[in-house]
């Protein structure tokens, strides 16, 4: 009887080990049907590959982006891209994209009407052909490429061009950034099938770096509600699968229009959520993925001297930067010289040294250096018994010490570290106290970026009374496009006093003359007239208003191994897709 | 099972009304920083988030009857096969770590019971304090430095190769990871098991009867201390089936815990709620279970 009952007791643990196996063995068995199926696909898709090299040749188009990528052209090959990515996509839907994190299937699936050169400061065709700006400085008329189909083979038209911006400008306006960047674009019409009209309320100088929005997406597939589940786009790949938190999976799509572009592509393209650091680096380090995202500035080092491995870094304008933002409508920073103060007692070297290794640019002056508009100007030095100063004639002292509320920005180790050392420069002054709160994106979205309705706070232009909780916070600005405007404008401006303000203006900051040099600098091409608008935006942020500090310019690194060549990247940090190749021989 | 019913639709209740009251909107979250206050309205008017609390409720539970448990905020991905696709990954990583727990937990936990303060003692419980008190994420790492990096015998992080499905080599680093900090606890409760049984009476009748010293300890002796580890092993994988979230985490192991942490932190009601479902009826079921085993180790032990 009791050795009946030992051997239950044996066989239930024998069987819980084998369900464990069992369920992944029945897995695997469905895994290698699928794997099966592959194959066989990609056979197919090969052959049909040669036939397309070979019409290639006859039918090849010459254009600006594409002549340094004919030389080094070769035979399409299968690979596969893997790329380690530091968080998870949020929409398949571009329109609805929201983060940095779409990007890679953004510009994998979804096309725009124009592509950049590798300045980033002109635009070159895409979908579409040419364009000319009427006279009148507010009309373009755009040429549409007529050899485009999307990805279930549908052909595409100026029809579908229009359908993109009704979506984009009118239907999502209450629920997606989508038509943000199109906001000066009154009308859009096709006066033929491959015609496209635009018709802006006034001149606006940086149009052309968002005339590619919105990337163009496919209208049966998003009235059907599929686009949440198999995107299609008129992308160079098209879309085989995506689990969340686990992989995005695209291949090459065959018919698409630039047939040079593809040759020299993988084969396939897996995009792996990677949001722990180490993991990231550690399968880079075992040769599991091509290449990872947002490297830690502390792991450079160790990256850059491992065999295989490359450090792909910017190396033109970085429409990158770090500040310390602050609360100019509540608590103690509602005060310009106790904002002046701040400015005066943080050591941006000693940040500039401990948290980012001596990587970036220290400067006060929100335009980067090698950018036209740079203009420079004398940074207010750290000087501890200047703040002190200040926060005396701001009437805070021994006997009314000041208390700062810091609440940094989550999801990055980096800013409790600025909050460390921001600490630790202000409470050299005695009679300042700093209280750090880390909190999660949802809780820092409330008590920093938007805030909450309240009884006390500082009313928006809807009359909506809004508290903000935090007196200093951080805040990564990257900006496009490559323009001072693009660069400061959503950060600085709002319509009022109480807004609105502009999506990155977490300070509520407002001023009138701002505003003014904002539309001078955006309504003309002439830099003599722009220029000195800009610096004089920057001397009012820096000496007067200090709604911000700016700490440094913020280059972004990426990490590859040696399939990855010739990976430039975009001024706000992004691999250039169009521009970088892959070496099969690898 | 009645009482099972209460419990389960109380603790819905609970956590969608925890849910509401935390800070955060996941309209917020869905469109990201740069919109205005009216987008963030709009899109609250399109996910329902501007209706009284008791209404959205009514509505999601009236959705979960009709088994349609709506779409995750934070992607439009539907989310029933979403769990379904997780929990699927979340059960061998389950298995697999109460498996490594349990072949290194039950021998070295008899051994320290058996030979109390004894070195063999000291060396088990040395282990065993390594394994609880150790944080996962670092033997996490270790593992990955040492077996992926290093030595390269198995793949650092994933579920299978990159855009393909599942290999057993992925499971096998997050299951040891895991499977330590839980070889820890079940050594320290196997050896206070055996310990107590083995200076009871009726194993010293057993020795006084003569039987040989490994029928005594196995069979008498093993099946009573189990007692307690059962218990200890039902709450373990009740708690690993709803997701091991830090080793999910630095594994980047797909599964229920790496879902339910970013579904948190993105207020994605639909996610949680499902995710609070589910682990609630694990954890009924497993504790039946439990009972079960219970009887079958213990005669005494009757469910009338």
């Amino acid at each position: 009887m009791r050795k009946n009952r030992i051997r239950e007791i044996l066989v239930g643990l024998g069987a819980l080990a084998l369900l464990g196996t069992l369920a992944c063995t029945a897995t695997q068995e469905v895994v290698k049907e699928v794997e099966v199926e592959k194959v066989v696909t990609q056979e197919v898709v090969k052959e049909v590959e040669v036939e397309k090299v070979i019409t290639q040749e006859v039918i090849k188009e010459v254009e600006v982006d594409r002549v340094v990528v004919q030389e080094i052209e070769k035979p399409a090959d299968p690979g596969l891209l893997r790329v380690g990515n530091n968080g998870d996509i949020s929409f398949l839907d571009s329109h609805r994209s929201q983060s940095g994190h779409d990007v890679w299937h953004g510009s994998m699936l979804f096309d725009t009407l124009v592509f950049y050169d590798r300045t980033y400061t002109t635009a070159i065709p895409g979908l579409a052909t040419g364009w000319t700006l009427q006279p009148n400085g507010t009309t373009y008329d755009f040429t549409l490429r007529q050899d485009v189909v999307y990805h279930n083979g549908e052909p595409w038209t100026s029809a579908d061009r229009l359908w993109n911006y009704d979506r984009c400008i009118v239907a999502l306006k209450e629920k997606s950034r989508c038509g943000t960047t199109l906001l000066d674009v009154k009308e859009w019409s096709a006066p033929g099938p491959y015609e496209l009209r635009l018709e802006l309320d006034k001149f606006n100088v940086v149009f052309m770096f968002h005339a590619g929005n919105p990337r163009e997406m496919n209208k049966g597939n998003v009235e059907s509600g599929d686009v949440d589940t198999n995107p299609i786009g008129t992308g160079a790949y098209r879309f085989v699968e995506y689990i969340p938190g686990d992989r995005l999976v695209m291949e090459k799509f065959v018919n698409y229009w630039d047939k040079g572009f593809l040759a020299i592509r993988p084969e396939r393209a897996v995009i792996l959520p990677m949001p722990e650091t180490q993991t990231r680096i550690a399968a880079l380090k075992a040769g599991e993925i091509d290449l990872m995202t947002d490297v830690p500035f502390n792991a450079l080092e160790d990256l850059d001297d491992t065999d295989g491995l490359q450090l792909l870094r910017q190396t033109g304008i970085t429409m990158s930067y770090m500040t310390f933002i602050m609360n100019t409508r509540e608590g103690p920073m509602a005060d310009v010289r106790v904002r002046k103060a701040m400015q005066h007692a943080v050591n941006k070297e000693a940040m500039h040294n401990v948290i980012w290794f001596g990587h970036g640019e220290v400067d006060c002056n929100l335009i980067p250096s090698k950018m036209w508009a740079y203009t420079p100007i004398t940074c207010p030095e750290r000087d501890i018994s200047a703040a002190a100063a200040l926060l005396n004639e701001a009437g805070y002292n021994a006997g009314n010490p000041l208390k700062i509320k810091y609440i940094p920005e989550p999801n990055n180790e980096m800013f409790v570290k600025m909050g460390e050392v921001f600490k630790q420069n202000v409470e050299e002054i005695d009679f300042v106290d700093v209280e750090i709160e880390v909190v999660d994106t949802a809780t820092w979205l409330d008590k920093v970026w938007f805030g909450v309705e309240a009884v006390d706070g500082w009313p928006n232009h809807e009359g909506k009374i809004i508290h903000k909780e935090y007196d200093i916070g951080d805040a990564w600005y990257t900006r496009w496009p490559p323009d001072p405007d693009g660069l400061m404008q959503s950060v600085l401006r709002a319509g009022s006093e109480n807004g609105p303000y502009l999506g990155n203006n977490g300070m509520r900051y407002y001023n009138a003359e701002v505003e003014e040099l904002f539309d001078l600098g955006k309504s003309t091409l002439d830099k003599a007239v722009r220029k000195p608008a800009y610096a004089r935006i920057v001397d009012i942020v820096v000496n007067e208003d200090v709604p911000l500090i700016k700490i440094q310019s913020m280059p972004r690194f990426y990490a590859a191994n040696m399939k990855v060549r010739n990976a430039p990247m975009t001024p706000n940090g992004y691999l250039d897709f169009r521009a970088w190749d892959y070496d099969f021989s690898r | 099972m009645l009482q099972t019913a209460y419990v389960v639709a109380a603790l819905s209740v609970f956590v969608f009304v925890m849910l509401k009251l935390a800070p955060g909107d996941p309209a917020v979250i869905r469109l990201g920083k740069e919109v205005t206050r009216e987008q963030i309205e709009g899109e609250r008017r399109e996910l329902g988030l501007d209706r009284p609390i008791y209404v959205q409720y009514a509505i999601w539970v009236g959705n979960l009857v009709r088994g349609d448990l709506g779409v995750a905020f934070t992607n439009n991905q539907p989310v029933a096969p979403l769990i379904v696709e997780k929990f699927k990954r979340t059960v061998p990583l389950a298995f697999a770590a109460l498996i490594v727990a349990l072949v290194v937990a039950i021998p070295l936990g008899i051994i320290a019971g058996i030979r109390p303060y004894s070195w063999l003692d000291n060396v088990v419980t040395a282990v065993s304090l390594f394994g609880v008190s150790a944080p996962n994420f670092w033997v996490g790492l270790m593992l990955i430095l040492f077996f992926a990096v290093r030595l390269g015998w198995l793949p650092t992080s994933g579920y299978g190769p990159p855009g393909e499905g599942f290999e057993f080599k992925y499971l096998i680093l997050p299951a040891v990871s895991l499977g330590t900090s839980m070889m820890g606890s079940l050594t320290r409760y196997m050896r206070s098991g055996m310990l107590d049984v083995m200076t009871s009476d009726y194993i010293r009748t057993a020795h006084a009867k003569g039987l040989r010293y490994r029928s005594v300890v196995l069979r008498h002796g093993l099946k009573n201390a189990l007692l307690s580890v059962v218990t200890i092993i039902t709450l373990d994988i009740a708690g690993l089936l709803g997701g091991a979230i830090v080793t999910e985490n630095v594994f980047r192991y797909p599964g229920m815990g790496q879902m339910l942490v970013a579904a948190v932190q993105a207020r994605d009601y639909h996610i949680v709620q499902a995710v609070v479902m589910l682990a609630a009826v694990v954890y009924v079921l497993l504790n039946l279970l439990a009972d079960i085993v219970y009887a079958y180790l213990d005669p005494r032990i009757r469910y009338d």
